[in-house]
């Protein structure tokens, strides 16, 4: 029986034409190639699963094809054969990680001036390069200094910051870059199909963005989804399943939840998640992920999201709900749930701790010592006035109560009609903080004692009332308290009460 | 005498030695493969060319070699690299010796990567005989012309603003940059023009350093979503967190 070839290896590009993605690579090594100016050494390098070591041996090939078109290897003479089943006798194959020292990479170079058996060129292939001990790196750079001129190197890294400068600077250097989701999602969309199944889109975001960049492990995962499906159409559901990670869908839901305060129905969402057999380290990470274009959202509402998918608009629409400094907040959480579930019998717990920790927490300090400051300012008027005597103010009980959004917009309104009439009365305006609506006054703090005298002289005040009817709709006065603090430091009296 | 003078001071003859000394290594081995095309004959390059390696030695077997009539070609050449310091300031006797009348049908190469100054014994040795040659590293405006002088050669034109960041990218390391620019040209082979975008494309290096400043300037200037894109852009290319913090502490401190 034949053994089963993973799909990464079956699907491996043997020729450039095949290659997906990094195109700068692949245009300037067929230039070299068609136009004679190949160097003696080459050096990939590149993060993990982004083709270095396939386009490898392609140049490999297509230096030693015998019948070569417009750069490209045939694939089908004995060389590209022999090549492509790792059995010729001019391509020399080495993983220095596992073979790093001096004796190997002597035994490599001892032969070296031996003309090549097959082909044109002998072609040393090193992955891994950086992996390699002084003493090799020392006689490697010997044969680099001078190589014959049929010997070829290609040297793999994922580190190029390991390698030393002497021999970075023998080589010439290509930087592969990761894949974007959508060139992993169109060659897994292909691999799919030829082999005879069929992907929701959906699931292909979610397999792209799993491979983070990295079509080597999008395949690998591929290959998991296609061995265990039994239909040859393949949802979103069954991937995350699979893969032990929520769909796209699910974690909408948790981040509107977040956004809404509700902290029961997140812990059954979470509850039921994590029952269907999702790794709650998958999970995790998946709200860091969406956590991360969240922010990146709250910062830049242009932002792609297409790796998210249609999820993504959703999250778009969620993003406002959210200030930059609350999902901060939130992924820091996050990163400590990821650390500490290490060390921990009960993920559940840790997540349910620290989602719920951020939904019950209280809104940052200064926006506690505000509204402190502000129930201190009404006590007094009350005290003043006497209790339950002259006109009741509007309380404000909580930040992001409907009355304090309502004010705080009207206020903006307000600002913004005073600026089309003068910028001087925006100004003084601009200083205050409207911080209760009663009956027919709306008191407005400032800071300094000068913006409370200018705002009450009485032209500026006839105009500030005349705005205020404009926005609210019906007539209010304009009562100006200024700041207690900077009125007790300048040895002034309370607030001067607005006789009506 | 300057590397820039060597090549038309061959018209009138070829020296029987030759003392290479500086930091420019890639440029040394430029001259040494040019002279070596000058005087050997394709079919005398085994028996006539030989190079020694020359850290350790006391400089007898280089001596021997040198004084050795030619086989094929009209003269025999001996390159000595890496020639230590310490044999540039007291030349071993033998070495001394044949210095005072080298052999007229060798041209010696001693190569020496530091720098030399007056006064240095092999030096004056050297130039009464043959020629002393500087190979100092480019800078400025200097390594800018070189740059543009090398693509030139080939047939392609470089932008000023690609060779200013090449040079920004790759410092004035001339093997580092002669290797980035070999690569753009082999790229740009279609069009022959090289200019920012092919250097951002195929450069990381220039791409980084540049636009490292310009994420500090975002940062400074509290464009929070520039920032951020930037970040992102750096991470695209693989840039590992690490590398970038250090690159954003050495902008920043």
């Amino acid at each position: 029986m034949a053994s089963y070839q993973a799909l990464y290896r079956q699907w491996r590009p043997k020729t450039f034409r095949e290659v997906v993605g990094q195109e700068h690579v692949v245009h300037t090594l067929k230039s070299a190639l068609l136009h004679h100016r190949l160097v003696h050494a080459y050096l990939f390098c590149g993060p993990r699963g982004t083709g270095k070591t396939s386009i490898a041996r392609i140049l490999a090939k297509a230096l030693n094809c015998l019948h070569p078109q417009e750069g490209e290897p045939c694939t089908s003479c004995l060389n590209c054969q022999r090549i492509d089943e790792g059995s010729s006798l001019d391509v020399f194959e080495m993983d220095a990680a596992s073979h790093r020292g001096i004796d190997e990479i002597r035994y490599l170079i001892d032969k070296i001036p031996l003309s090549p058996v097959e082909g044109k060129y002998k072609v040393y292939i090193v992955d891994e390069v950086h992996m390699l001990t002084t003493e090799a790196f020392n006689a490697l750079l010997k044969t680099l200094e001078e190589p014959p001129p049929h010997a070829l190197f290609i040297l793999a890294t994922t580190e190029p910051r390991k390698v030393p400068p002497t021999i970075l600077s023998r080589c010439q250097r290509f930087d592969f870059r990761l894949l974007t989701p959508e060139q992993i999602k169109a060659r897994l969309n292909q691999v799919a199909e030829a082999e005879g199944f069929s992907l929701e889109a959906s699931a292909l975001n979610l397999l792209a963005r799993k491979a983070r960049g990295s079509l080597r492990d999008g395949l690998s995962l591929l290959d998991q989804v296609l061995t265990a499906s039994a239909h040859p159409h393949i949802r979103e559901e069954q991937v995350a399943l699979l893969i032990g990670t929520p769909p796209g869908e699910d974690m909408v839901k948790i981040f509107s939840l977040l956004a809404d305060g509700d902290a029961l129905n997140l812990f059954y969402t979470l509850e039921k998640i994590l029952s269907r057999g999702v790794d709650p380290k998958s999970l995790v990470e998946d709200l860091v992920a969406w956590g991360r274009h969240l922010l990146f959202l709250s910062l830049d509402p242009s932002f792609d999201t297409g790796e998210l998918g249609a999820e993504g608009e959703k999250l778009k629409k969620l993003a406002p709900r959210f200030s930059p400094q609350r999902i901060l907040g939130l992924l820091e959480r996050l990163q400590q749930v990821e650390v500490n579930l290490r060390w921990h019998e009960e993920p559940r717990f840790l997540l349910e701790v620290a989602l719920g920790d951020f939904l019950l927490s209280s809104p940052p300090w200064e926006e506690f010592q505000r509204r402190l400051a502000v129930l201190e300012r009404r006590v007094e008027a009350l005290e003043r006035k006497g209790v339950g005597g002259g006109d009741k103010l509007q309380a404000l009980q909580t930040t992001g109560s409907p009355s304090e959004g309502q004010l705080r917009e009207k206020w903006a309104q307000v600002l913004k009609i005073a600026r089309q009439k003068s910028i001087q009365l925006q100004a003084y305006l601009r200083e205050g903080i409207p911080i209760a609506l009663g009956g027919d006054r709306l008191v407005v703090e400032v800071k300094a004692d000068f913006h409370r005298g200018m705002l009450e002289q009485p032209h500026n005040r006839q105009q500030v009332e005349r705005i205020l009817e404009r926005v609210w709709g019906y007539p209010l006065k304009l009562q100006v308290v200024a700041n207690r603090e900077e009125m007790e430091k300048e040895g002034i009296g309370p607030a001067t009460e607005i006789e009506d | 005498m300057n590397w820039e003078e060597l090549e038309s001071s061959w018209r009138k003859g070829i020296s029987p030695v030759y003392l290479f000394w500086g930091p420019e290594s890639f440029l040394q081995e430029r001259y040494i493969k040019k002279l070596r095309e000058k005087i050997i004959s394709p079919q005398g390059e085994a028996f006539d060319y030989h190079q020694v390696e020359g850290e350790g030695a006391r400089g007898e077997e280089w001596v021997m070699m040198a004084a050795t009539p030619p086989v094929l070609s009209p003269r025999r050449m001996v390159v000595v690299k890496n020639l230590p310091l310490e044999l540039a300031k007291a030349p071993s006797p033998a070495l001394a010796e044949y210095l005072v009348s080298p052999s007229p049908t060798t041209c010696l190469v001693l190569c020496c990567r530091e720098e030399l100054h007056k006064g240095f014994k092999l030096l004056e040795l050297v130039e009464a005989q043959g020629q002393a040659v500087a190979f100092l590293p480019l800078k400025g405006a200097k390594l800018k012309e070189w740059l543009v002088r090398e693509a030139e050669a080939q047939g392609y034109r470089i932008h000023s603003r690609a060779v200013q960041l090449l040079v920004e990218g790759c410092g004035h390391d001339l093997r580092l940059l002669y290797g980035e620019l070999e690569k753009l040209m082999t790229y740009a082979w279609g069009d022959r023009i090289i200019d920012e975008q092919k250097v951002k494309l195929l450069v990381p290096q220039a791409l980084a350093d540049t636009n490292i400043f310009a994420l500090t300037d975002a940062l400074g200037n509290r464009q929070l979503p520039l920032a951020v894109r930037y970040l992102r852009q750096f991470l695209q290319q693989g840039y590992s967190p690490l590398h970038l913090l250090s690159l954003l502490t050495r902008q920043i401190g």
